[in-house]
């Protein structure tokens, strides 16, 4: 089937129908604003418990990941033994997640340290986090810190402030909520055919494949059969094992 | 800056009562990314403009046009870099935004998509600071070509004595002879190149991860709303 782009204006054309969006983007715009002044505004729940974590200096504790400032961020990341990949690679979704992290100068210098945490060995996560290129400071959980923070079975981030020594939870967000947090997803919005996956509502003849399963390790061989891309293969794998919801 | 002690008198509550807190906000949250999409498929069905002028840059791999940047993919994504021709260094809330790009762009060539970075400054300005920066995005010059000006992130010293310019689809006063922009071309399989999209000011915001991370911890961005980014600092220029 033919692609059937949208009509081809004059320039005044797009003009007029481009400031039209440009209304609804700003709404937008807004409402995000919204809904970060609400989180900025949700109680907060005491840590109580002590949690410990094993990192490139040895033994830390939940305070220790803070590095001094107030703000701490946690991604879950599955990289851990038993899932797909390991452990040459952590779950696919999971190091397109860890691509997008930027220099993370920028959060420091807003009193916020951001932290990926795993179950693999300290060993294997160096040695990953070199061949990928990732520079962020990722710890190996050694208890329950998993389960108690909603991120044994899913990826998740959670939040937490510090108050002298003592620590709350302030936010937790998985599922869709993590899009966010990649720009990846963002570019593609903007571009013409979009993230190009099926449940998306695009006009008719559009490039779409199912979500998830387009994704890569980004240090794969370009020449990767579709039947082979790890996405795909993770999905397949996650589905035979049936630990696989309807995550978007 | 310091939070005030005062603001720390944050109501601490059970676990139950912040799944209740949390589930409610939740729920807004989705309606949010549920607008989210249908914004995007908005922008998806807006309509096209046929490109009919022949814009050449300068780039590592020599002179280009517009159509070759597409690099045998049918959507090109172009970051339009403040780096006006006499300046030292690019802009440094661009380069905040560029810390970003490397990221996305590992798998942006998967969905058909290629990235670039084009301003005004000569190659080997824009080559010197992507290495100090350490990027490997590919950037290309667009010095004498109308295309910055075309797209509405350079304006002209007419421009800025008459003290009014066309950016973000309105027309208001002179900020500066550069401003930041994103631009999205598609080529069809006539190999014809069209124009579908540009966005402005705060419509790049999303594509900041460091911003969005920030919208989740409870100082927020915790900006000063005359000058939004004026923290920012080029990545190596942070004092530790």
């Amino acid at each position: 089937m033919k692609m059937k782009t949208p009509p081809v204006v004059s320039l005044q054309e797009w003009e007029d129908a481009r400031q039209q969006l440009l209304v609804k983007e700003k709404e937008l715009t807004r409402a995000r604003d919204a809904l970060a002044a609400e989180r900025r505004r949700m109680p907060w729940l005491a840590v109580e418990k002590k949690y410990q974590f094993d990192g490139p200096h040895g033994k830390a504790s939940l305070l220790d990941l803070f590095e001094g400032r107030r703000q701490l961020i946690v991604y879950r990341a599955f990289f851990d033994p038993g899932v797909h990949g390991w452990p040459e690679h952590g779950c696919v979704g999971c190091s397109l997640m860890a691509d997008q992290v930027a220099h993370v100068a920028h959060l420091n210098v807003r009193d916020t340290t951001l932290v990926y945490a795993s179950r693999a060995p300290q060993a294997d996560i160096e040695r990953l986090k070199a061949r990928m290129g990732w520079k962020m400071p990722w710890f190996t959980m050694l208890d329950d810190f998993d389960k108690d923070f909603g991120v044994d079975e899913w990826h998740g981030t959670n939040a937490f402030f510090r108050d002298g020594d003592r620590v709350f939870r302030t936010y937790f967000l998985n599922n869709r909520g993590d899009e966010a947090l990649g720009s990846t997803w963002s570019y593609l919005d903007m571009s013409a055919l979009g993230r190009q996956e099926e449940w998306e509502d695009s006009p008719a003849g559009y490039p779409q494949t199912p979500p998830y399963e387009w994704w890569i390790w980004h240090d794969e061989p370009p020449n990767t059969t579709d039947q082979d891309r790890p996405g795909l293969v993770q999905l397949r794998a996650a589905r035979a094992s049936s630990k696989v919801g309807d995550a978007t | 800056m310091k939070l005030a002690e005062t603001e720390l008198n944050r109501e601490i509550v059970s676990e139950g009562e912040w799944l209740v807190a949390r589930n409610d906000l939740l729920t807004r949250e989705k309606e949010f990314t549920r607008q989210r999409d249908a914004l995007s498929a908005a922008r998806r069905s807006l309509p096209m403009v046929k490109i009919d002028k022949d814009y050449v840059f300068e780039g590592p791999d020599g002179k280009e046009t517009l159509a070759d940047l597409f690099d045998g993919r049918s959507q090109l994504i172009v970051y339009h870099f403040m780096f006006g021709p006499d300046w030292d260094e690019g802009c440094k809330s661009c380069s905040y935004l560029a810390d970003h790009f490397d990221g996305a762009n590992w798998h942006l060539p998967h969905r058909d998509v290629t990235f670039v970075a084009i301003s005004r400054a000569p190659l080997p300005k824009l080559e010197a600071y992507k290495k100090r920066l350490g990027w490997r995005f590919k950037w290309l010059s667009s010095q004498g070509n109308d295309f910055n000006f075309d797209y509405h992130v350079s304006f002209t010293k007419e421009e800025e004595q008459k003290n009014k310019v066309y950016y973000n689809y309105a027309t208001g006063e002179f900020i500066s002879d550069e401003l930041p922009g994103l631009s999205v071309f598609y080529k069809d399989e006539n190999g014809d190149v069209f124009h579908t999209y540009s966005a402005y000011a705060r419509g790049l915001d999303h594509l900041v991860g460091t911003y969005n991370f920030l919208d989740l911890v409870p100082k927020g961005r915790d900006e000063n709303p005359d000058s939004t980014m004026d923290w920012v600092r080029r990545h190596d220029e942070y004092l530790a």
